[in-house]
């Protein structure tokens, strides 16, 4: 029972995580807005199955609605005139109301409509993380992970960074929003709260993941592939020490303090064993 | 025999008699535990923890083990808090709030959950072992006190994006919109943009209504200096809001949703409950809170809401304020 619980929280958010880890390690950019993204996802998906609509529309239009918020954290950040913290602060200042607008209350209850079985929602989870992956190790990937690593030197190659900068935030967001669909799903309701956190929850448990891995060699063409075990062991060890915890009896209030207390032993660990 | 046989003889003797005893003994019966899971730290919430927690100590002394749970406003915590409880074989779950509520039902426990002040409809707990407490004044009685109490012209409706406020601000609005009261909403999605936001009400405005919104509930203070400004009353929903400054509210005590939640908590655990017990609506036992020194600042006065009172059949408080 424990390791079900572990590993249906793992799916729901794993690509959260892997938009994150897209965001955050292949751009280098710090987008925050995939808390917004997550119920917005979560939002449109639970509105528009409790109107009546199929899952599968209800689930296209989620992730488009949070692939738009990607192209429009973008478009904030156009010729690099706002830092992308910032740009991602104000898009999520934004969503705050857009959400709300989109949802038309605050809570949607999905409890009397019919959901995809869970089985499906896990399978679903691993193949768009997959996809994702294999999307990372064509030549689109590559020239993400170019953007990420040196965008001028891409920009003088002729290449429009701009564009790149867009795709792969609209994957990222897109994924935050899958996320909350799949998350609604599974908790019966889009509230909207329900984000408050995840993208630190999801950045907590890469850099964990990340640190867990470092000395696993791959080649440079396969790197996207570490980074995604990297992201499959920082959400499992995230979860696994949160239900350890929490079984221990720690009280909850008292978990955040904890975890985030081993985030920043693990992050010290990690910046000191790059030093020597 | 030398002496070390003895010894030995008497150990196996002692330790047979121990392990018999220790065997044929009556086994305690362990505590039946009760999950308590609160959504967020709030004292409104904490109010109806303690009226649940005084109710079972009155119907089972020690018997009963309540347990509480803060799940800090992280869905995924509160998930895992409920799985562990279902887990350990806890006897019921008693999620309070709406989500929480919402939550406790999609991991379809066989567990049954009685959901305190939350709002759950009939068809979304049919066939679902889940208990409902609720609180809600209606909409209709809400209009009906407002228009007993001060015959408004223009109200200002002061909501957050809070699940549960959020719509019965709307329903409100419609109601008040339709007996013809111009309705003004202000909607602020966290505290910083209350003080901003409040300095808008019109001073047209014969009351100012807050709702059972947390968010709002926490800054009453804030509401009460504009109130005071303008000498109109604020009109809230809780004993809290007046304790912290509103002028009255008409509302139920946060203690009783517990201590119903008690009650059929005590039902579940006798296997005594029927299906009247499926929804318990506390909000019968409504009554007003008054706060006298805020009630000098506006133009009510204590005649005019012991008119009020009388004809609502309202039981009326005086309530010891903060402010």
């Amino acid at each position: 029972m424990l390791f079900a619980n572990i590993i249906e929280q793992i799916l729901l958010l794993l690509p959260l995580c892997v938009g994150i880890y897209l965001s955050f390690q292949i751009l280098k950019l710090t987008d925050l807005t995939t808390d917004g993204s997550f119920v917005l996802g979560a939002g449109v998906f639970a509105r528009l199955a409790a109107q009546g609509y199929s899952l599968s529309f209800a689930t296209v239009v989620a992730l488009l609605s949070g692939m738009g918020v990607g192209c429009f954290v973008a478009y904030i950040q156009k010729d690099n005139k706002v830092n992308s913290l910032i740009a991602g602060i104000l898009a999520l200042f934004i969503l705050q109301s857009f959400n709300l607008l989109v949802m038309g209350k605050p809570n949607i209850s999905l409890i009397n409509v019919v959901v995809l079985p869970k089985y499906i929602i896990y399978l679903l989870s691993l193949a768009t993380s997959f996809s994702v992956l294999v999307v990372l190790l064509c030549s689109f990937g590559l020239l993400l992970r170019g953007f990420g690593e040196n965008e001028a030197l891409l920009a003088r190659f002729g290449y429009k960074t701009h564009t790149l900068k867009t795709l792969g935030l609209m994957i990222s967001n897109g994924l935050a929003a899958f996320s909350g669909v799949l998350t609604a799903q599974v908790f019966n309701y889009a509230d909207l709260n329900m984000g408050v956190g995840v993208t630190l929850t999801g950045i907590g448990a890469l850099m964990v993941g990340l640190y867990l891995i470092q000395d696993l060699n791959f080649s440079r063409r396969m790197l996207p592939v570490k980074g995604f075990v990297g992201v499959v062991v920082g959400v499992t060890t995230y979860f696994f020490l949160l239900n350890l915890f929490l079984r221990l009896g720690i009280n909850p209030l008292y978990l955040k303090l904890l975890m985030g207390l081993l985030l920043i032993s693990f992050l010290r660990i990690r910046l000191a064993s790059h030093i020597s | 025999m030398n002496k070390y046989q003895r010894l030995l003889m008497n150990s196996v003797i002692f330790g047979g008699a121990m392990i018999f005893i220790l065997a044929t003994a009556p086994k305690a019966t362990p505590r039946p535990k009760v999950g308590v899971i609160m959504p967020i730290e709030h004292a409104a919430i904490e109010e109806i923890e303690d009226g649940l927690r005084d109710k079972v100590r009155e119907l089972y002394g020690i018997k009963v083990e309540v347990v509480t749970k803060n799940a800090q406003g992280d869905a995924q915590m509160m998930r895992n808090v409920m799985q562990q409880m279902i887990e350990k074989q806890f006897a019921v779950l008693m999620p309070i709030g709406t989500s929480t509520a919402q939550m406790a039902l999609s991991l379809h426990a066989e567990t049954p959950i009685v959901a305190l002040a939350a709002k759950i409809t009939k068809e979304e707990a049919k066939d679902n072992n889940i208990f409902v407490i609720q609180e809600e004044i209606s909409t209709k009685t809400h209009v009906e006190f407002l228009q007993e109490l001060l015959s408004p012209q223009h109200i200002t409706l002061v909501i957050s994006n809070a699940e549960k406020a959020f719509q019965e601000a709307e329903e409100l609005t419609k109601a008040l919109k339709s007996s013809g009261v111009e309705v003004d909403n202000i909607v602020v999605a966290n505290l910083s943009e209350l003080h901003g936001a409040v300095q808008s009400i019109q001073p047209t405005t014969d009351a100012i209504v807050i709702l059972k919104d947390h968010l709002i509930v926490s800054a009453v203070e804030t509401i009460a200096q504009k109130a005071y400004e303008l000498q109109v009353p604020i009109v809230a929903s809780d004993e809290g809001s007046v304790q912290k400054g509103a002028t009255i509210a008409l509302g139920v005590k946060e203690r009783a949703i517990g201590e119903a939640g008690g009650e059929i908590l005590h039902k579940v655990l006798e296997h005594t409950f029927t299906e009247e017990d499926l929804f318990t609506d506390v909000s019968v036992s409504a009554s007003l809170f008054v706060n006298n020194k805020a009630l000098t600042q506006s133009k009510l006065d204590v005649a005019k809401i012991a008119e009020v009172a009388r004809k609502m059949n309202l039981v009326t408080n005086y309530v010891q304020t903060t402010r």
